[in-house]
Formats: C-alpha cells, sequence, structure tokens
C-alpha cells in the first residue's frame, strides 16, 4: 500500500539537491567574510583615506562629513559588485536546492564567477599586496573553499537538472 | 512505546499467552518499570545505579558526553530500548570503522541479542520476562536509530511525510517546543532541535523525530542518515501488530508452551480472535492509548487492571535487608543481568561504545583474586 522512491534518479536528485543547498549556504558565508574582509582592509587604511582625501585637523567637519560620506558610498557599491553576486548565487543555489525552483541562469553565473575569481590569481594581484600576511593567508584559503562550493554548485546543478529531467520522462511514460 | 503497550498490550498478550491475570500485571508492571527505573529512582530507594534502565530528561541534559558519559548513555538506552539488531552488519558502501560500530548499534526486531534475551528470560523472574517484553516491544517502534548520540545515524531531514491510507500524504514540520504536546488531529508534532556535534544529547535514539515512533496510528516515510539518501517507511500500526503477536509467541515460549523460540515467527492463531479489536485499538488516533488498552484487557480477562503505581513496591524494597527477595530487588537484578549480557555482545562485536564487559565467571575470578590478595572477608569487598 505504501510506496517508497528509492530509484537511482530519485535518490541521487535527493543527494544532489542536499548538496546543493550546503553549497549555497557557503557561498552566503563567504559573502559574509567578503565584508568582514573589506571592512577589516578599509580599517586597517584609514590613515591612507584621510590623506588620499586630504582630511587634516584643519579640514572643516562638513568638508570631512562629506568626504566619508563619499568614501562610505564608494565602500558601499564595491562591496554590492564584490558580495551581491554570490549572496544571489547562494540563494538561488538554496531555492532549487530545495525545490522551490528551476533554473540553468545562476549555473552559467556561478561559471563566470569561477573566472572572474580565477584572474587575480592568474596575474598575481593577490600577492602584490602582502602587508598583512596573516590576512592574506586566510584569504587564500576561503578563495579556494569558494573554488569548491562554486564547483559543486556547478556539478551538482547539472546532477540537479539531469536527474529532474529523467524523472519527468518516466512519468510521462 | 509508551505506557499503553508497554502496560496494558503486555498485560494483554501475557494473558494470552496463557499467564494468569496476576502474573501477568507483574509482568507488565516490570515492563513499564523499564522506563521509569532511573538513577533518581535508584537513589531514592537506595538501590544499585548499575540498575537504571533508563535515563530521565533531565539527567541526560546534565549528563557529560564525554567517552565515560557516552558508554554510559549507549549502555542503557542500547540495553533497553534500542537493542542493535545486528552487531555484524556491514555498511553497504566505504565507511570508517567509526562509523561502522554506531551503525551496528541500529535497533531492528528479529535480531540475535532478541532471541538472547527471550532465551534468557526463560526460567527466570516474572520482572525478567517483563524486561525482555519491554525490550522485544521498542525493537518494533525503534527499529532504524541507534541507541548512542550519533548525528550521523540517528539524524533526520525535513523530507518526513506522514501516509494515509487513502495514499495521500502530507509534510510534518516539527515545533522544538519541548513543553508543547503533540497534536495528532492537527498534525502538529515535537521533535528535537538539531544539533551538529556528532555525540550531543539531542542525536540520542529517536529523539530527531520527535514521538511518531511510539504513536501506533502512524505511517510515515522519512530519510534517516545512514540510509544514503533513501527513504524508509516506517509503518507503526502493521509494527505494533507483529510486537503484539511476537510479544505472545515469545511468552508461550517463557512458560514452556513452545520448544523453541524462532526469530520472525508470530502467535497468529492465538491472537486471531482479538485481531480486528487489537488492530482498531492500535490505529486509534491519539497519543496516548490506555483506556482502549485497558478496556481490551479487562474485557479479556474480567478483571480490573490496576493502574501503574511507581510507589507500589518501593516500601517493601526499603523496609527489608532481604532486598533481593522483593519484587523490585528482583527487577533490579534482572535488569543488570539483562544490560550485561548485551554490553557484553556489543564489546565482543569489537565496539567499545558500550564500555568494556568481563565475562561473569571472570569476575568471580578476579573478584576471587582481590580477596585473596587482600586477605579480607566476602563482607568486605
Amino acid at each position: 500500500m505504501y510506496k517508497v522512491t528509492n530509484d537511482e534518479n530519485s535518490v541521487m536528485l535527493r543527494r544532489h539537491r542536499n548538496r546543493l543547498s550546503m553549497s549555497g549556504m557557503a557561498m552566503i558565508i563567504f559573502s559574509i567574510w567578503s565584508v568582514i574582509r573589506y571592512t577589516i582592509i578599509i580599517l586597517q587604511n584609514k590613515d591612507d583615506y584621510n590623506f588620499h582625501l586630504d582630511l587634516d585637523e584643519g579640514t572643516p567637519t562638513t568638508v570631512k562629513f562629506i568626504g566619508y560620506a563619499i568614501l562610505l558610498l564608494l565602500t558601499i557599491l564595491f562591496l554590492t559588485w564584490g558580495v551581491l553576486p554570490t549572496l544571489l548565487l547562494g540563494r538561488a543555489a538554496i531555492k532549487v536546492g530545495k525545490g522551490k525552483k528551476k533554473s540553468v541562469v545562476y549555473l552559467v553565473f556561478t561559471a563566470i564567477y569561477i573566472v572572474i575569481s580565477i584572474l587575480p590569481y592568474a596575474f598575481g594581484e593577490v600577492f602584490e599586496d602582502n602587508q598583512n600576511l596573516i590576512l592574506l593567508i586566510v584569504t587564500i584559503i576561503l578563495d579556494i573553499t569558494m573554488f569548491g562550493a562554486c564547483i559543486d554548485i556547478l556539478y551538482s546543478g547539472i546532477k540537479v537538472r539531469i536527474c529532474e529531467k529523467r524523472i519527468a520522462e518516466k512519468e510521462d511514460v | 512505546m509508551q505506557i499503553d503497550f508497554h502496560y496494558y498490550a503486555t498485560y494483554a498478550a501475557a494473558y494470552i499467552a496463557g499467564y494468569s491475570p496476576k502474573e501477568a500485571v507483574d509482568i507488565a508492571y516490570s515492563a513499564f518499570a523499564v522506563d521509569v527505573c532511573s538513577a533518581q529512582l535508584l537513589t531514592k530507594l537506595g538501590a544499585p545505579i548499575v540498575a537504571a534502565t533508563t535515563q530521565l530528561q533531565m539527567e541526560l541534559m546534565e549528563h557529560h558526553t564525554d567517552i565515560v558519559g557516552l558508554q554510559n548513555i549507549t549502555r542503557i538506552w542500547s540495553s533497553f530500548h534500542f537493542l542493535p539488531r545486528d552487531l555484524k552488519a556491514e555498511y553497504n558502501g566505504k565507511c570508517t570503522k567509526k562509523y561502522l560500530r554506531k551503525y551496528r548499534l541500529i535497533c531492528g526486531p528479529n535480531g540475535e541479542l532478541v532471541r538472547d534475551t527471550i532465551e534468557n528470560a526463560k526460567g527466570s523472574t516474572l520482572q525478567a520476562i517483563g524486561i525482555a517484553m519491554h525490550v522485544l516491544a521498542d525493537t518494533w517502534a525503534h527499529m532504524y536509530f541507534a541507541g548512542t548520540p550519533s548525528l550521523v545515524i540517528n539524524n533526520t531531514d525535513k523530507h518526513l511525510f506522514e501516509l494515509f491510507p487513502d495514499g495521500s500524504e502530507k509534510r510534518i514540520a516539527f515545533k522544538h517546543n519541548p513543553v508543547a504536546a503533540d497534536k495528532p488531529d492537527e498534525g502538529a508534532y515535537t521533535a528535537s532541535i538539531y544539533q551538529s556535534n556528532e555525540n550531543n544529547i539531542m542525536n540520542l535514539g529517536h529523539g530527531r523525530i520527535g514521538h511518531l515512533p511510539d504513536y501506533g496510528y502512524c505511517v510515515y516515510k522519512y530519510l534517516p542518515a545512514w540510509n544514503d539518501y533513501k527513504e524508509v517507511i516506517k509503518d507503526n500500526p502493521s509494527d505494533y501488530n507483529k510486537a503484539f503477536r511476537q510479544m505472545v509467541y515469545a511468552l508461550q515460549y517463557i512458560r514452556g508452551d513452545r520448544d523453541t523460540f524462532s526469530l520472525d515467527t508470530y502467535a497468529e492463531e492465538e491472537v486471531a480472535p482479538y485481531a480486528d479489536e487489537i488492530d482498531k485499538v492500535i490505529r486509534t488516533r491519539k497519543i496516548l492509548i490506555c483506556d482502549e488498552w485497558k478496556a481490551f484487557g479487562e474485557k479479556l480477562t474480567n478483571e480490573t487492571i490496576e493502574d501503574f503505581d511507581i510507589k507500589k513496591y518501593q516500601s517493601e524494597y526499603m523496609d527489608t535487608s532481604d532486598k533481593s527477595n522483593t519484587f523490585l530487588g528482583k527487577f533490579f537484578d534482572a535488569s543488570i543481568r539483562h544490560k550485561s549480557m548485551v554490553t557484553n555482545r556489543i564489546y565482543k562485536s569489537g565496539s567499545k561504545l558500550a564500555g568494556i564487559s568481563i565475562e561473569q565467571d571472570r569476575t568471580k575470578a578476579t573478584l576471587e583474586m582481590v580477596k585473596n590478595t587482600l586477605k579480607v572477608g566476602d563482607d568486605n569487598v
């Protein structure tokens, strides 16, 4: 009377949906890390910003306020550019992993994101600013983890699509 | 399972198997006493703590989960509530030894340990028989879970559906309020919170699926953590019916009415006249069906079944010096023996999850050696 659905496709679908959800969560956690990292960088280089904005003790408060507001706006735009993609990718992966959404767009963006993220390493830009060695090491480790999560999203996302298609075909038959 | 099955259903099974109503009450009392014999009660009675057959929620909350603590927890829960089905089970795939040891503790009916439990109860006291019935019944209710805190074995996820006879299914979303009662009519149930620590108490037994295994009416499917993304269906009405029939069969064997106790064998003939009634009771959609089982038992025996009273035999135990011949004394003795047997089997299978175990005769030999070394009398060691 009661039946289980333990055919190969259903089991694989569950497995890869679960992996997709977990990797999506990893992407969101990475986004949070990015915010923390950029905040640390900004706080570390506060004096440089004061120098570049030509702010000193004699500068009127209004000018200082405008200067910092512009800096803040630029920081937010920069963070948005850096953080928003991973947030949206992670969110999409989690939704697909929970079976609430069907999409391939996030897979395309994941592939693009991987390529963009590898470029700084390919051109050695990451290693140029090595003032804070610990931060550099942590960044590299987390970037590797992020690459792993992105690759897992790609792999599991494709597997989920294949399994869903096969199950749909069987149901049609 | 709960008091409804362990006490009242066991009473009915014992009567059908041929025991007198008085004997059936004693067996039933012992069967349910397994769920209340905690270290707290034993301390109050001045009884050996090693006889504990359960741990209260507060005891578990305060319990350490270091190696010794985990062994203590596993000893109790695997012995009395989650008897392992197959201590030699092989995992279908690759796994570590650590995982395999926990995998082998998964509870299930018709295992070798159940047979050993029943055979050990033969020729023993009514208290030992009651304990054996509790253990046997729980192998049906608690199957697919292990009596050790383990996330990788006992965890479940949101893929959990209650199944109905008309073919429909409804997702069960647990609430995590330990105080709130389950509401079967609304499909509202509680379960323990997810804890990522492998050895957290929340991951003991069937905590992650709440009380669903203890509700006879419930049929549900879910993904156990150990089953590699494959669904299992837990058909409680069917399992509870089998548990009842197997209890009758086991009790007949213990009484001497049957020569052997075979696994996967049930007293179909003896239970047949009452089958429909029993099935109707089991499928009653309530959290506790004591009234229904009690009514069935009283109709069966034409006698009133006294309600379970935890204090019934306490004065007898506390007021006498010859404790081993009291009701509770015999119960504690039987529980120690059973726990020792199960712990020994788990240890012999190559696992120290329930601690280290030595054979009873070796214990005597060790005791003799200690006595001789210290040159003291029996009273002092």
